[in-house]
């Protein structure tokens, strides 16, 4: 074996590594779509008119600025109905101090209906997140059951297979003296469980009577108040809310995009139940219409601890 | 003298040759000073009529010669350094004749000698086996003169590093952690220091180092991926020897002496790092890395069939991996400290072709990541291990027998979280068995039986080798397979988001899911096209499953899970080696992929990857290492070039500032700046730019009696290719490997 053949070998090798030298050497750290992306975050609410988001480009290294979203078009496209919504930005002061971005959207959301937030900037794919606002769901009460002291029905949310964000039951009971009429809620938070036909919960008849009582200085002992209306407030979320660590709604987009359904699901008791949770019977004398006085700013009074 | 003991054994008691007109010659090769076998001596017998046949002893001393004509024979045993011994030996028919030759070191130096191969052809080439030796560290261009194991490591095909510091190796699609290391049988966690040029592994004290890239016998476990077994040589019996060498990375003084002449001896080996010291002065910057090693071992007959050996290995690395800032800053600071402790007996009958050891080791691991002054990451694994083996010559064949337990306790903490704890243990039985049927085929099964505490209650992995040489042991071409099943109870968790990340959770498989688990399969062929060229073309495919990989979520900071995810690694390595006097080249190439492929769904506690399949960031696809040395007298030139295409990484689409909406009634989420998030783009989706370096050595070496002097001189990175060592998604910082790096060292030997 001629030895020059074997360092011509060589050394054509090593030349060949010297050309490497001059080759590609830098990194892109951003994806190629990364100026699509967008960051969102809110959701829609049946309860109010006007509904907000929090909208922002992303920023492209952790302590840069989010990329500017002028000249975006942001709206809803309702695809139940048709109707679309444009949203307009606003700014809002954040809590460190720096400006952040409000969008707003003048419409109230209705229950079943399909939703997309679409944002759509000039030459870049639109992001996009959609969500379907809950239905309203149908509530069936049993008869009353216990003795005066537990006294409880049982109610459940037909098709509701999650834990409602918010269960209350909302009380309208008026006081004979004045014919004053006071709505109460009392926030039942995470009670109950999903059973066969959907979500089951015990509502506390005896027990809610005495906190309202008490909470109006009455004796609790004494039938002084007179029941008008007896209703469930049920605040359902809609099926994003149980992936936000893994949403499926969002393209281009990250954050979080959901809708929350309000409803309050009103029943009559028997009079002889509404005497025996330390009631007097007005249910006759409700005026009917559905009240929305289960809103987001509603007081809720707390169960006393046991 | 040729110490020959004859031992005429009763045909009965090993296996004839199925010609009842033909004798045998079996025996074995001692180092008669160090008592230790001697694998790579030459046995010729010469039949006094001219015709004469060759062995090469084997790993454990042994040779033999089967279909020997019945007649008087000449045997000559020779073996580089040993003065040759010949004697003479009558065969009888239908009788085997076992010796046993103890050969004597030779009192003179021999240069200029080209070391012998050390095993057969057929040891030589076993599929995912490299046996190397000393002489094969000392190729690769280094900045010391005392050369290393992790530098050869680093230019053998598959073997994938993610750069010159932290000391990460991925063999053939495995990760750092499904590697096994083993000095002198103890397991080193994390052998290799900060600086990547260097392990506890010096090449003065290797004796050879079998590093199998798949394919391992039965007698190991515990890991499934790759086997590095390395065995530590003794320190000299009959006078003082030692050395001392400066250089700018590492310094180092090795001493052995005999402590009882001719009996018992130590080896004792110290080095430390000074490139901390020498870097602002002589480079004109920091290099902040700190690491040292030591290394004893005392050796001693306990009488003529006996002996015993108790090793300790400590090794310390410190350093910022990413190469800024001083130690005083604490910040991403990353520390780690090996113990390992080990003894073992070993007895050889006389009268008996077997040998017994029984070995006890412990080995520790602490090791620490420095967030930041006030957040570190910790974690602790101790593990010791009980091992009895029975190692038997049935004529040709062998069986290895081997019955082992261990013991492992591991804690982690990471940050402000609760310290967690874990305790496995396992134990279980091998059998490896190697099966020489004619001059063509060698078989090689094996089986190992274990049950663990954690995971599935027990394994049976199967192994099985072969070697076909079509033409016997005259071929130029030889086939080999290998097959093997493999189970590991430990995991190691790091942040393989960044292969630069050393910093490992050693910590118990779950309990109740299956461990981890590999399937190999490889095949190769090799080929002697010229005497001076030799050709080798292996595949490989690796199944994996519960594969630990860990996942981050999308909260910067947040803390990482983990899913269980399936691999497959699967490739070819090619292999050029020519050699003829003087000079030595070589070229080997992969080609090699490696694929996960997500969990859909995971039990309580661990991350879903939803991706069908991605790449792990360790799946470097090309690989090129060409080595080239010449030596002339006193000379040496080595020059080494490297090449690896880029490993892959996550792009970013980018940040957001993220508050949760706790629920419905939650509006602050409006006017809140929330934590920071990333967003990610497609999982490894994105690949670094390649990596390629040329490294150069020159050494002098002047010898004045006993004692020898070497110069070297050297760079690395030679043509100062920023080579991405690690780039910081979130900051967008990158940090390059070493850049052109001059070295300048010596060394002076006490022979």
């Amino acid at each position: 074996m001629p030895r020059t053949n074997i360092l011509a070998g060589a050394v054509w090798l090593f030349t060949a590594a010297a050309i490497f030298a001059g080759c590609e050497n830098s990194i892109e750290p951003l994806a190629e779509d990364a100026n699509s992306f967008v960051f969102l975050n809110g959701f829609l609410d049946t309860a109010t008119d006007s509904q907000f988001v929090r909208l922002e480009g992303l920023r492209p290294t952790i302590l840069a600025a989010p990329r500017d979203l002028s000249g975006v078009d942001v709206l809803t496209v309702d695809r139940t109905s048709g109707e679309i919504v444009v949203w307009k930005d606003s700014l809002v002061v954040l809590k460190d101090g720096s400006d952040g971005h409000l969008y707003m959207g003048l419409f109230t959301p209705q229950e079943g209906h399909d939703y997309e937030f679409v944002v759509r900037r000039p030459g870049l794919e639109a992001a996009t997140a959609t969500t379907t606002i809950p239905d309203e769901p149908e509530i069936q009460v049993s008869t009353p059951t216990g003795d005066t002291i537990v006294f409880t029905q049982k109610a459940s949310l037909r098709d509701v297979f999650s834990a409602p964000s918010t269960l209350a039951m909302r009380y309208d009971v008026s006081i004979p003296e004045t014919g004053e009429i006071q709505t109460f809620m009392i926030d039942y938070g995470i009670e109950g469980g999903a059973a066969g036909t959907g979500w089951s919960f015990d509502v506390f008849l005896f027990r809610d009577q005495q906190i309202i009582s008490f909470s109006l200085g009455l004796p609790t002992n004494v039938a002084s108040l007179a029941l008008r209306r007896i209703a469930a407030g049920v605040v359902i979320n809609s099926a994003e809310w149980n992936r936000q660590e893994n949403p499926t709604n969002l393209a281009l987009a990250q954050g979080f995009f959901g809708s929350v359904g309000r409803f309050e699901l009103g029943w009559k008791l028997d009079p002889s139940d509404v005497f025996k949770m330390g009631f007097l019977d007005e249910q006759d004398l409700w005026m009917g219409a559905k009240q929305d006085l289960f809103r987001r700013k509603t007081v809720l009074l707390a169960v006393p601890r046991q | 003298m040729l110490a020959v003991v004859v031992l005429l054994l009763a045909a009965g008691c090993f296996a004839k040759d199925a010609a009842a007109q033909y004798g045998s010659v079996r025996g074995i090769v001692f180092d008669a000073d160090l008592r230790d076998e001697l694998p790579g001596a030459t046995i010729i017998l010469d039949d006094l009529d001219g015709e004469k046949k060759f062995v090469v002893t084997g790993t454990n001393g042994l040779f033999s010669f089967h279909r020997i004509f019945p007649g008087d024979y000449s045997i000559s045993v020779s073996f580089l350094g040993f003065v040759t011994q010949t004697d003479t030996i009558l065969v009888a028919l239908g009788t085997e004749i076992f010796l046993e030759i103890r050969l004597d070191p030779s009192e003179i130096e021999m240069e200029e000698l080209v070391v012998e191969t050390v095993r057969t052809e057929a040891d030589r080439f076993v599929a995912g086996l490299d046996a190397v030796l000393p002489e094969d560290l000392t190729r690769i261009p280094m900045p010391d003169v005392s050369y290393d194991l992790a530098g050869y490591l680093l230019t053998l095909p598959g073997f994938v590093s993610p750069g010159d510091r932290g000391g990460q190796l991925f063999v053939r699609g495995g990760t750092p952690t499904q590697n096994l290391f083993l000095l002198d049988g103890m397991n080193i966690y994390q052998p290799f220091h900060i600086v990547g040029f260097f392990s506890a592994f010096p090449a003065d004290i290797v004796a050879y180092a079998d590093v199998y890239a798949g394919g391992f016998s039965a007698r190991y476990g515990g890991r499934i991926s790759s086997v590095i077994d390395i065995s530590t040589r003794n320190g000299s019996k009959r006078k003082p020897k030692g050395a001392i060498s400066i250089a700018p990375f590492m310094s180092t003084l090795r001493v052995e002496a005999p402590v009882i002449k001719n009996q018992a001896s130590i080896l004792i080996s110290v080095r430390q790092s000074l490139i901390e010291y020498v870097g602002p002065t002589f480079l004109g910057r920091e290099i902040p890395f700190r690491f040292s090693d030591i290394f004893a071992k005392f050796h001693a007959f306990l009488n003529q069939t006996s002996s015993f050996t108790a090793t300790v290995l400590r090794t310390k690395d410190q350093g910022n991996i990413s190469g800024k800032g001083a130690f005083d800053e604490n910040r991403r600071l990353s520390t780690w400290e090996n113990e390992a402790y080990g003894v073992k007996y070993s007895y050889i009958p006389i009268d008996y072709p077997a040998l017994f050891t029984f070995a006890v080791n412990y080995s520790r691991l602490v090791s620490q990541y420095k967030v930041s002054q006030t957040e570190s990451r910790d974690s602790e694994a101790n593990g010791m291990k009980f091992e009895m083996s029975f190692n038997y010559l049935l004529g040709s064949n062998r069986v290895d027998i081997g019955l082992f337990g261990n013991l492992d306790r591991f804690h982690y903490k990471l940050g402000r979280s609760a310290r967690v704890s874990s305790f496995v243990s396992s134990g279980g039985a091998y059998v490896d068995t190697r099966f020489i049927l004619n001059d063509i085929i060698r078989i090689e099964p094996g089986v190992r039986i274990e049950s663990f505490s954690h995971g599935v209650s027990r394994t049976v992995a199967p192994r099985l080798r072969a070697i076909i040489q079509p033409k016997g042991k005259s071929s130029k071409h030889q086939f080999s397979f290998a097959v093997g099943r493999y189970h590991q109870q430990i995991i190691g968790l790091s942040n393989e988001q960044d292969v630069s990340d050393v910093f490992t959770i050693w910590a118990a498989s779950p309990q109740s899911r299956p461990v981890p688990t590999a399937t190999h399969y490889l095949a190769g062929w090799r080929g002697r096209i010229l005497p001076w060229v030799e050709l080798s073309i292996e595949g490989y495919l690796k199944n994996m499953d519960n594969i630990a990989f860990p996942v981050f979520t999308d909260q910067i900071f947040g803390q990482p899970n983990f899913a269980r995810v399936s691999g497959q690694a699967r490739g070819a390595d090619f292999k050029m080696e020519i050699q003829v006097p003087d000079y030595f080249f070589s070229a080997n190439y992969t080609l090699a992929k490696v694929e996960y492929f997500g969990n859909k769904t995971a039990p309580q506690g661990e991350a879903v990857i939803a991706d069908d399949v991605f790449v792990p960031p360790h799946d470097r696809r090309h690989q090129v290492n060409v080595l080239g040395q010449v030596i002339r007298g006193r000379n040496k030139l080595s020059i080494r070039w490297q090449y690896g295409s880029g490993l892959p990484f996550t792009q970013v689409n980018g940040y957001y500032q993220f508050d949760r909406i706790r629920n419905a009634e939650d509006d602050s989420f409006l006017t809140s700046n929330g934590a920071a998030f990333v967003s990610r783009s497609s999982l490894y989706g994105a690949r670094l730019p390649a990596y390629h370096r040329l490294d150069i050595s020159y050494e002098y070496r002047i010898r004045r009696g006993d004692v020898a002097t070497t110069f070297q001189i050297g760079a690395i990175n030679v043509y100062d290719r920023d080579n991405i060592f690690e780039y910081n998604i979130f900051s967008g910082s990158r940090v390059n490997q070493l850049p052109f790096t001059p070295s300048l060292a010596v060394k002076v030997e006490v022979l």
